[in-house]
């Protein structure tokens, strides 16, 4: 193993989690391409387990143990895929272009878009009934509800309804992204459209989970506090960059936000998760509270961010992770980062299966684990060219006047963030093209610029939330000074995309292409950990075979 | 009383950024109120990406907000046949596009 180690193989990380989440995957995509009876993966499951405990040899074992999981996994997806005979997906084609009488709860936030100069309120509601020419019916399933007016309903509101039912439209033809699959993967399979003059009832109020309840009202007096601070939209951007609310973000701003490819700037991810982590850990730290007092509160505060924001895989991927990484330091345990992502995709992946196929989760994991694995190989090649960012080099280049402090921070924030955005985009690059259908080379360059602003952005924003809340009067400060530094960054992205070639337009990236991408990926990753033993124990095969042969 | 830990003097450093920053550009706005049109770049319209439409293919003019397949179909039939727009109420001559629909979609093009 120490010969193998100085060949630059080096020891194998124990992550047990990769490999159960590996598997747990692969029987989700293994469901939605082949068909196997529920029966047959049941018992093929139940057979595998327990070979797996009966089985003595430990690698023979494990490997029974994960393909067990694999067929687990195609079990537990088609098991969350399969609706009970009252569902209300089953009696669509009945009431097809008829108006309907529905009665249900509303499990969403209530969102108020613009609609051609005027509003529209949209939510989710858990349908409980559903009246027909033979009275009313017990039924259940979400649908998605449109009104096509401005209307006072809250989270947790009983409500009736008079609309009618239809299938959700696919938009965009020319990108792979499905709006009908988007809103399958959230369990909802129709929409329900009330017009203008529509009936609604409000039968009961308040009947909602109270912490939902709560981080909905917290969220709407925050969205007051900044609609009354910032112009419409500068509010939206805002809205977006801390609450998670992308509706009301100008189509011009997303364009170019799109464009220069940091459209993931506007969407609250592990980006945001960290800055807000690291602001309250910071003003934990300044109170008198025991250091493992603040792990705990930080990861309260966190969770309750995560609800406030809605909830998307991104943001409860990273707040899984934060939670993973806090309690590691709480029970002084060193965590492992592809272990700890493992974890993070596991809950959401258990949560719901279908996350699976979510373009933001996928983002949102591939860009991190890309990360992960790639940056410090970025870091290595940066440290051949400009050696003095190089920590472990010690006190060799390093001096204490302020030039050379001022120099230091610039360059190495300069390869740092290279090393992060080269890291990022070559994970998620075959994706963004096969769902986008879009190169942005600039992102590379755009990143070094936009990332410092939006944390800056989020960090004052943090401030006008708390002070809008608790001194109204000095919230204009702050907005103002939001107004600027988003206005810049707005600039900033207008100037990058007037470049020549910033951004083409790709068509036709078929998946098998995607898959190639990511397989060569591996391979360049992990083909020389495994070639390389394999190289020298061969090499030591042949070489004692010879020796037996000269003898 | 004037000892500050490391944390006390990043946040006393960042609050007081922030009011410097949030005072100056109040008082340039409240001074100099021109001065408005010129830092609100989110809400100006010269910054929506103008498509040229004596050059925009099918597929761009269709991603254009307001402007769907049947429309994007005509203004490219209309200028193999006519030739290029000289300006932009050009398109209005443009079968079924009707001034309301133009004065929704005129932001996101140009002729140049």
């Amino acid at each position: 193993m120490e010969r193998l180690e100085s060949m630059g193989v080096s020891r194998h990380t124990h992550r047990p989690l990769m490999g159960v989440c590996v598997c747990f995957v692969l029987g989700i995509i293994g469901n939605e391409y082949i068909q196997i009876s529920f029966g047959v993966s049941a018992l093929l499951t139940a057979g595998l387990m327990f070979l797996s405990v009966f089985i003595r040899q430990r690698k023979l074992s494990v490997v029974f143990l994960l393909s067990g999981i694999t067929f687990l996994g195609g079990i537990y997806s088609k098991d969350y895929q399969t609706s009970p005979p009252n569902h209300i997906c089953h009696i669509f084609y009945r009431y097809y272009k008829d108006p309907v009488v529905i009665e249900g709860m509303v499990i969403s936030d209530v969102e108020k878009r613009s609609f051609f100069k005027k509003k529209k309120t949209v939510f989710t509601l858990d349908v409980k009934r559903l009246k027909s020419k033979w009275g009313w019916q017990e039924k259940q399933g979400r649908i998605l509800v449109n009104i096509f007016r401005e209307e006072d309903v809250n989270y947790g509101d009983y409500l009736v309804l008079e609309g009618k039912l239809h299938r959700p439209f696919d938009f965009s033809k020319d990108s792979q992204f499905s709006y009908k699959d988007y809103l399958y993967h959230k369990g909802i399979t129709f929409i329900f459209s009330i017009k203008k003059d529509g009936y609604i009832e409000a039968l009961g109020r308040n009947k909602g989970n109270f912490i939902k309840k709560f981080s909905f009202q917290i969220k709407h007096k925050l969205t007051d506090v900044i609609r009354s601070n910032l112009s419409k939209g500068e509010a939206g951007i805002i809205q977006a960059f801390l609450l998670g609310d992308r509706y009301d973000i100008p189509k011009n701003v997303y364009e170019l936000f799109r464009l220069s490819g940091v459209a993931h700037i506007i969407a609250i991810s592990g980006f945001n998760i960290g800055i807000v982590a690291q602001v309250i850990f910071l003003i934990l730290k300044m109170l008198s509270i025991p250091r493992k007092g603040q792990y705990v509160l930080t990861m309260a505060f966190l969770i309750f961010y995560a609800f406030l924001t809605g909830g998307q895989p991104p943001v409860v991927r990273a707040t899984i992770m934060a939670v993973i990484f806090l309690t590691s330091f709480l029970i002084e345990r060193e965590p492992e980062p592809v272990n700890t992502l493992s974890a993070a995709a596991l809950v959401l992946l258990v949560m719901n299966p279908l996350n699976l196929f979510d373009v933001g989760f996928q983002l949102s994991f591939i860009s991190v684990l890309s990360i992960i694995l790639f940056y410090q190989r970025f870091m290595e090649v940066f440290y051949k060219w400009a050696p003095v960012i190089n920590e472990k080099q010690g006190d060799k280049y390093h001096r204490k006047d302020a030039l050379f402090v001022i120099k230091f921070w610039t360059i190495r924030y300069f390869f740092q963030s290279m090393a992060v955005s080269l890291s990022a985009y070559l994970g998620v690059f075959a994706l963004v093209v096969y769902y986008f259908q879009l190169i942005t080379p600039i992102v590379i360059i755009a990143n070094l610029v936009v990332i410092p602003l939006a944390s800056l952005i989020i960090l004052v924003g943090m401030g006008l939330l708390t002070v809008g809340v608790l001194c109204p009067f000095v919230a204009a400060i702050f907005a103002n000074c939001i107004k600027l530094l988003l206005n810049i960054m707005v600039v900033s992205l207008v100037l990058f995309v007037q470049i020549p070639g910033v951004y083409f337009k790709v068509t036709n990236l078929s998946l098998p292409i995607v898959f190639l991408y990511y397989l060569l990926a591996v391979l360049f990753l992990y083909g020389p950990t495994f070639i390389k033993p394999a190289l020298y124990l061969t090499y030591r095969k042949v070489k004692h075979f010879l020796k037996i042969d000269k003898n | 009383m004037f000892s500050l830990t490391k944390q006390e003097r990043t946040v006393l450093f960042f609050l007081a950024w922030v009011l410097l920053t949030g005072s100056c550009v109040r008082y340039l706005l409240n001074k100099y109120p021109s001065l408005n049109s010129i830092i609100n770049v989110v809400e100006r319209d010269d910054v929506y990406l103008k498509l040229d439409i004596n050059k925009a293919s099918m597929q761009e003019l269709v991603e254009i907000p307001y402007i769907g397949e049947m429309t994007a179909r005509k203004i490219i039939e209309y200028r193999e046949a006519k030739g290029v727009f000289k300006d932009l109420k050009g398109l209005m001559a443009v079968q079924g596009i009707r001034l309301k629909s133009y004065e929704r979609f005129k932001k996101y093009l140009t002729v140049r």
